[in-house]
């Protein structure tokens, strides 16, 4: 079976725009966990985020693009570009239909929504713009991308909560597979608009802390919730022999995957990201003793952080692989989590080093990365946890 | 009695750069430009629904969808405005 | 390479004017359209005022007043089809085996009802862009991200292998079902419960399309609202329901006996990197997914008996999908039926897909061709055989099913009689 590698990185992360300037923030631990500033948070209780700045999207899309899309699918849109910009691609020897796509997103263009709904209830249906019929949907980065870049092949898009991301990268590999050279994938979301952070707060899942340094505390005895970030990751996923091929500078292979969904909450049965992990160490054909870092999901939430802690030790022991969760400094991303601990653990890769977890006294026998560390291995483990249950698990595997 | 209201090529640009964004740069001398297909200035079916719900709202007008539908330069789209704002005042 | 088979062994369908497979396929045989003025709100200020809705009674099917509270109208279509599904499939999932049981869940719009509603709330009918989180209730992050419902339905099935909702706009139905598939050809599982649903019928989703015309209005006469292939159409119909498939592998369903209605063979999706809303007049695209589905299936363009058509009654796609036709099918599209069920149960967009797909499964397990209703003035630019009115009694042993959507998607799937899955 055809091998599938990252070729390009494209990110957009609140402690970094572009994969350069993302990286060297997160080696240096810089955090971008702030008070929400894009509207005012004053009457919510949780007034935390991971903003993105440093992005004006007037800079990185036509001017034609902006009245209908969302912030999300700018950010994706840019990160597009940046990703295919990175793989160094030679279109001649491409024909647009061998070009797919495959992205995830959680909540869609939910801010371009809230708009639109206050124009129909405030104004009247006359008053909603033709936009709305897709800015909003889940799907629109897949088409808005492939429309961008002419790419005509296979197109997918996946909603797996916070575990959606690393769905749509494995959705790219199964594209790959089937014949697709290339394959832009990964997921964005942005939700940091009023009506997205009343959803968000609906779900009791987030930290309602105001210092940010104690806010999302994931493995720590005191964590107390999560803060939401925006932005995520956009890949360039390539036939391996293609891309080796054409001399294509290799970050990775994406080797090995597995998703599972855990019993239901009533059933009293223990969850499955156990036996997603064990599937996509199997499928990459390696054992946990070659794995040099684990990305948890780290929700921040004790019993989520209990249950994934429990399933690194029983898999690598006591203290058994460096673990870390540079989300610490983004906030969690929904879709865009995994694609960028992806990305991350790439770069990782590439430059021998593991980057920290901020702010975290780790509890559990976990070896949690606290500072920037050596890597020698050559192969990440990286997990997604969605609510109610969602699993996924990606290895990637150094050149 | 007031004057009644006429839009312009600028004025219609406006609009429509509001509601779909800039123009694509055209070759074409100012007063050619109500010549220029829409498409040529990178607007499509779309942009021009949007810019046309845009001008109903405004001017408290109704342009029939069938005439809408036919508009393909920004001269089409200004006469079809400036006659029903014409009938209304 | 000995490629595992993938069967369809299990049926659920809600859909306007058939809730339950049987009742669905009655109604689309007869060719009745379920299209009607809005009842579900107010419509009087919008430009298209029809709809084909469900007369869906949620108590009627058993769910409790705590769960028709919390949950959407969309999962509570998609729950019902599930159990309908597994009960027709025989299908309880034991503990043992529930990760090698998946779900993927189409959906366009999620629970966009919901999402409106609880707006309207929290903004006070939109006076406040500053909402009121307070208002909000607590469910709102299930409305807000759709996999919640792909959980619902999980655990309605006891599924714990993969699980996703596949939101490809208007072609996430066929999609859905395309991905279950290929998760079951790889091996990652065995079964997956696979299908989709929407209930997009609120004022925000009926304005948007408003806002493009590209819904019919006419309103004087809502049966006649959607004419595929007619040269009198004038937009789609807005529609909403579900449909679920238990899909299984080849020797899991011929281990416990159970009845196979088809075959799926091939599919395949592909971006036409043209509009967001547009298409291609030469449908080449479409005709790509097709080529694609029919390669996978190792089966001939001649071989196709029946196309389930897109058909939705817009301009655009009796053109694109009619070019994409010829395109991929060459004469043999002038000698096949083609027909659109969208005038009896509209077009409910992620849904539709699906359903189309359960059409189809259905199509060969009777060998009746469901007509087009309303087709009666044939367009002269559209010169296949679009079974008007009439459904046909024939032997179907190869269907394909198609699908298009905003974004550009372009799907294409190949089902196939048991007698050819025995050979």
């Amino acid at each position: 079976m055809s091998t599938a590698v990252v070729t390009g990185l494209g990110v957009v992360a609140p402690n970094g725009v572009g994969a350069g300037d993302y990286w060297a923030a997160t080696l240096r631990g810089r955090s971008a966990i702030g008070r929400i500033d894009l509207f005012d948070v004053e009457d919510y209780p949780s007034r935390l985020g991971g903003v993105v700045t440093g992005f004006d999207a007037e800079n990185h899309l036509p001017s034609r693009l902006l009245p209908q899309t969302d912030r999300m699918t700018r950010f994706a849109l840019a990160a597009a570009d940046w990703a295919v910009a990175d793989a160094d691609i030679d279109r001649s020897a491409l024909t647009a239909t061998d070009l797919g796509v495959s992205t995830a997103s959680a909540s869609g263009g939910f801010a371009f929504g809230q708009k639109e709904l206050e124009h129909l209830c405030a104004d009247g249906p006359s008053h909603v713009s033709v936009y709305q019929s897709f800015a909003w949907f889940y799907a629109v980065n897949s088409g808005q991308i492939s429309i961008r870049h002419d790419m005509r092949g296979p197109i997918g898009v996946l909603v797996a909560d916070q575990a959606g991301g690393l769905d749509a990268i494995a959705h790219a590999r199964r594209s790959v597979r089937k014949g697709a050279p290339l394959v832009l994938t990964g997921g964005m979301d942005s939700a940091l608009s009023p009506y997205g952070l009343a959803a968000l707060i609906s779900s009791g899942m987030l930290s309602t802390a105001d210092d940010p340094r104690h806010a999302y505390l994931p493995f720590d005895r005191k964590a107390n919730g999560h803060v939401p970030g925006e932005g995520g990751a956009i890949l360039t996923v390539e036939d391996g022999d293609w891309a080796r091929e054409r001399g294509a500078h290799v970050y990775g292979e994406i080797a090995g995957y597995a998703a599972t969904f855990d019993p239901s909450p009533g059933s009293g049965r223990p969850g499955n990201l156990r036996r997603a992990v064990r599937a996509a160490l199997a499928d990459a054909g390696v054992g946990p003793d070659e794995v040099g870092v684990v990305f948890a999901d780290a929700a921040g939430d004790a019993d989520a952080d209990r249950a994934e802690a429990e399933v690194i030790v029983d898999l690598f022991g006591p203290r058994g692989v460096p673990v870390t969760a540079p989300k610490t400094m983004t906030g969690r991303l929904y879709s865009g989590a995994g694609p960028l601990d992806v990305a991350t653990a790439l770069l990782a890769l590439r430059d021998k080093v593991i980057p920290p977890t901020v702010n975290v006294v780790a509890d559990y026998a976990l070896d949690l990365v606290e500072a920037p560390r050596p890597l020698t291995a050559s192969v990440a483990l990286v997990l997604a946890r969605g609510r109610q249950g969602f699993n996924s698990a990606l290895v990637v595997r150094a050149p | 009695m007031s004057q009644s209201v006429r839009l312009s090529i600028p004025d219609l640009m406006t609009i429509l750069a509001t509601c779909a964004g800039a123009a694509e740069p055209v070759d074409a001398a100012a007063e050619d430009l109500g010549e220029v297909p829409l498409a040529d200035l990178g607007y499509d079916s779309l942009a021009l629904l949007e810019a046309s719900s845009a001008v109903e709202r405004r001017f408290g007008i109704s342009l029939p969808e069938e005439e809408v539908a036919e508009v393909r330069t920004l001269n089409q789209l200004g006469d079809l405005v400036n006659d029903r704002l014409a009938q209304v005042r | 390479m000995n490629q595992r088979r993938v069967v369809i062994t299990g049926i659920g369908v809600v859909a306007p004017g058939g809730l339950g497979a049987k009742a669905f396929w009655e109604r689309i045989v007869a060719g009745t359209p379920m299209t009607r003025l809005i009842t579900a709100f107010d419509s009087t200020d919008f430009r298209s005022r029809i709809a084909a809705e469900c007369d869906f009674d949620p108590f009627q099917y058993g769910f409790s007043e705590h769960d028709i509270g919390r949950l959407d109208r969309a999962a509570l279509f998609a729950l019902t089809a599930t159990r309908e599904a597994m009960s027709d499939s025989g299908l309880v999932v034991d503990r043992d085996d529930a990760h090698r049981v998946g779900v993927s869940l189409g959906t366009a719009v999620g629970a966009t009802l919901r999402l409106e509603e609880r707006y309207r709330a929290v903004s006070h009918e939109g006076r406040d862009w500053l909402v009121d989180h307070r208002l909000a209730g607590p469910d709102l992050y299930d409305y807000f991200v759709p996999s919640s419902m792909a959980a619902e339905v999980a655990w309605a099935a006891g599924a714990e292998g993969p699980n996703a909702v596949v939101s490809a706009g208007c072609t996430s139905g066929i999609d859905a079902v395309g991905h279950a598939w290929d998760l079951i050809r790889d091996g990652s599982v065995d079964m997956m419960i696979a299908g989709a649903t929407d209930a997009p019928i609120a004022p925000i989703t009926v304005a948007c399309f408003d806002a493009i015309k590209a819904t019919s209005n006419t309103n004087d006469d809502p049966g006649t609202a959607a004419r595929p292939f007619d040269r009198t159409r004038n937009g789609f119909v807005l529609g909403e329901g579900s449909a679920v498939l238990v899909l299984e592998e080849l020797q899991s369903a011929r281990r416990r006996d159970a009845h196979i209605y088809a075959e799926i063979r091939g599919y395949a999706s592909r971006g036409n990197a043209f509009h967001m809303t547009g298409l291609r007049p030469d449908g080449q695209e479409m005709a790509a997914a097709i080529r694609a589905a029919l390669d996978t299936a190792r089966i001939p363009a001649t071989a196709i008996d029946y196309v389930n058509a897109h058909g939705t009654a817009t301009r655009q796609n009796d053109r694109h999908e009619t070019q994409a036709l010829k395109r991929s099918l060459g004469m043999h599209a002038y000698d096949l039926p083609i027909s659109s069920i969208k005038p009896v149960i509209g077009h409910s967009l992620g849904a539709v897909g699906a359903i189309e797909v359960a059409a189809s499964a259905m199509a060969i397990e009777f060998d009746v061709v469901p007509p087009t209703a309303n087709l009666h003035h044939p367009d002269a630019e559209l010169d296949l055989d679009y079974v008007p009115r009439e459904a046909r009694q024939r032997k179907l042993s190869t269907v394909l099913t198609v699908g298009s959507g905003f974004g550009g998607f372009q799907s294409a799937m190949v089902l196939a009689a048991p007698e050819a899955v025995a050979a």
